[in-house]
């Protein structure tokens, strides 16, 4: 298994209020597989997407990535695990709005250690491979919003990460955008082998992956698997 | 392009808000020049007095009572001053004990120096027997012995060894003359055996065709004392003051310490306005990186979630702000050595009115308080960016992210 959770969960206090927004989620995934994950504003979702990005310290419960227990590592070591491993994508554009788009592909290398090879050929070559290689000395504001997105994609590639984790990546797309952006992740998955976990609302996207699971005030109700 | 890396993120990032930083820069600009100009001042006055005190190689100065200050001035400014006291005052304070060596010196004001350009001059008879002040700074001289006749110059008066020259009518040929010194109680005066003024002095009273020069013989301005080894001059002040009466003795770290204490005064408003400056400055820093720190959150989470560990986000923050203040301290030192040096002879000529030792930095000098100013700017950056920068890596990446959409 490439992501497995036990006994996840998180709470939030607010004031006297305590919320639970994810409640004892338990999930394996394996390696390679597209996963969805669907369910109402606040059922917890992206909650748990950004746990097992390492973003977000669950109150209890354990994420491993690979077999190891990511929030045992120290923060040097996890955000290199996020470096490494793991390649994000956000529902909003989430560019860096100084660097054009190649630097922002290139981005996440600054952060890395001893990454070695061409940076910038390999940028380039993600830039084509998502279509946006007549771009890449744009700014994110010369950028439509689906460029963007395909910018974000590039970006989370240039590490050659095992996994995809997209936060509603197509929200604020229009349906011909949406589905561009979808295909170009069923290709990734399909041709590069990246693990995808994607957190929609849109149940016509769930279907094109290969798991869905249903999440319903922060505990998981159903998992559908698809053909 | 290459890779990229903090450094160069920094930078583009202080391009978005561009009047901002060019604000930040500017203000830090003003600091820094003023630091600079100030320092720069204060460490010429503060190396004029040293070199003065060093270069005459005595470590207690006796004058006769009431003319200490006269006297200080003579020393550190060049001024030509008249104050006189017996010669036997010498014997009296040899007996002193842990008085190593004595030598003596007269002070006078010479009107008329035609040969060098100069109307007035700073006239000073030495005892070359005892002397340890004036020959060991004598740079080219004739190739003999120093002789009854002779005079050595300041390296400021125009004439050559082998010169004659007149003196209130007496002919002296220039024997040698002083290296340069930048103080100009060597570089402007014309030294003469003490015998030898004794007689210019007894000869010019009795000529019409010159100006009398009222000294008398057995007359002496100063004693210029040696300590015996151990001996400190404030202890040798106190042995000398207590034995021989009607002179006060001035130890040279005190003239030293004089000069200080009148920078301190001058300077003072200077310094407390640089030093509110810089706080100004530092706490402006720390109010713009919080801005900054504020408006960039999603960014921030952005770059946490790629990969940037906790330490990133702070260095990234830090170096924004102190690439923008070095910017601010470089330019600062540009501006305040430009105006420093379009306002050269000001500064030269508003020392010497305030007969303080003034004598232009060294290069090696520029450049360290240039590094000192530079230093300083990064520090306000530095330093004003440390709390943002704490704050912004401490953020929880999820959070950052889902509070700055």
């Amino acid at each position: 298994m490439i992501i497995k959770t036990e006994h996840l969960c998180k709470t939030y206090k607010i004031g006297d209020q305590v919320i639970e927004a994810v409640k004892g989620v338990d999930i394996e995934i394996e390696r390679g597989k597209f996963v969805s994950i669907v369910g109402h504003s606040g059922s917890g979702k992206t909650t748990l997407l950004s746990m097992i990005g390492g973003l977000t310290r669950p109150t209890h419960g354990k994420v491993y990535i690979d077999g190891i227990n990511i929030w045992n590592l120290s923060d040097e070591k996890l955000s290199e695990l996020r470096n490494k491993k793991i390649g994000f994508m956000f529902q909003f554009s989430s560019l860096i709005p100084t660097l054009n788009a190649i630097e922002n592909v290139m981005l996440p290398v600054a952060f890395g250690k001893g990454v070695s090879g061409d940076v910038e050929r390999r940028a380039k070559e993600l830039l084509e491979l998502v279509g946006l290689g007549h771009r890449m000395h744009n700014v994110p504001s010369q950028l439509s919003g689906g460029e963007q997105r395909r910018v974000a994609i590039a970006r989370a590639l240039i590490n050659d990460p095992d996994i995809i984790l997209a936060d509603e990546p197509t929200g604020d797309l229009d349906r011909e955008t949406e589905d561009e952006v979808m295909e170009l992740f069923l290709k990734i998955n399909r041709d590069f082998g990246k693990t995808f976990v994607m957190v929609t609302h849109n149940p016509e996207l769930a279907k094109r992956t290969d798991i869905t699971l249903r999440m319903e005030n922060g505990s998981i109700i159903a998992r559908e698997e698809h053909g | 392009m290459g890779k990229i890396n903090l450094f160069y993120i920094a930078r583009r990032n202080l391009k978005r808000k561009w009047f901002r930083s060019l604000a930040l820069i500017l203000a830090v600009t003003i600091a820094s020049g003023a630091l600079f100009a100030s320092v720069l001042m204060m460490e010429s006055v503060g190396r004029g007095a040293e070199i003065s005190t060093s270069m005459l190689g005595a470590d207690v100065m006796v004058v006769p009572v009431g003319y200490e200050a006269q006297a200080r001035a003579s020393l550190l400014a060049g001024e030509p001053n008249k104050f006189y006291m017996s010669r036997s005052v010498e014997d009296e304070v040899k007996k002193v004990p842990g008085v190593a060596q004595t030598s003596v010196q007269v002070f006078a004001e010479t009107a008329a120096f035609p040969c060098c350009g100069f109307t007035k001059s700073f006239l000073i008879g030495f005892d070359p027997e005892t002397d340890f002040t004036v020959m060991k700074w004598v740079g080219e001289s004739l190739d003999r012995p120093f002789g009854k006749d002779d005079a050595i110059l300041g390296f400021s008066l125009a004439a050559l060894p082998g010169f004659k020259t007149y003196v209130h009518g007496h002919e002296l040929t220039v024997w040698g003359k002083l290296r340069q010194s930048g103080i100009k109680y060597f570089d402007n005066s014309l030294f003469v055996p003490i015998e030898t003024l004794y007689n210019i002095a007894e000869e010019s009273k009795k000529r019409d065709e010159v100006a009398p020069l009222e000294i008398e013989r057995g007359q002496i301005s100063v004693v210029l004392v040696k300590a015996e080894e151990g001996v400190s001059p404030d202890v040798l002040e106190v042995r000398i003051e207590g034995r021989v009466p009607g002179v006060i003795a001035i130890p040279m770290p005190r003239v030293l310490h004089t000069v200080r204490a009148q920078m301190a005064t001058l300077f003072g408003s200077l310094t407390i306005l640089v030093a509110v400056l810089w706080v100004a400055n530092t706490l402006m820093v720390g109010a713009i990186f919080t801005t900054i720190v504020s408006e960039r959150r999603k960014e921030l989470g952005i770059l946490r979630a790629i990969g940037a560990n906790r330490r990133h986000v702070f260095r990234l923050i830090l170096a924004e702000a102190a690439f923008l203040t070095a910017l601010g301290g470089l330019l600062g030192i540009a501006a305040g050595g430009a105006l420093f040096y379009a306002y050269k002879g000001i500064v030269t000529s508003s020392f010497s009115a305030l007969k303080i030792p003034y004598i232009w930095p060294t290069a090696a000098q520029v450049a360290a308080i240039s590094v000192f100013t530079l230093i300083s700017a990064l520090a306000m950056g530095i330093i004003g960016a440390l709390y943002p920068a704490y704050t912004s890596a401490k953020l929880d990446p999820y959070n950052a992210i889902r509070t700055g959409e």
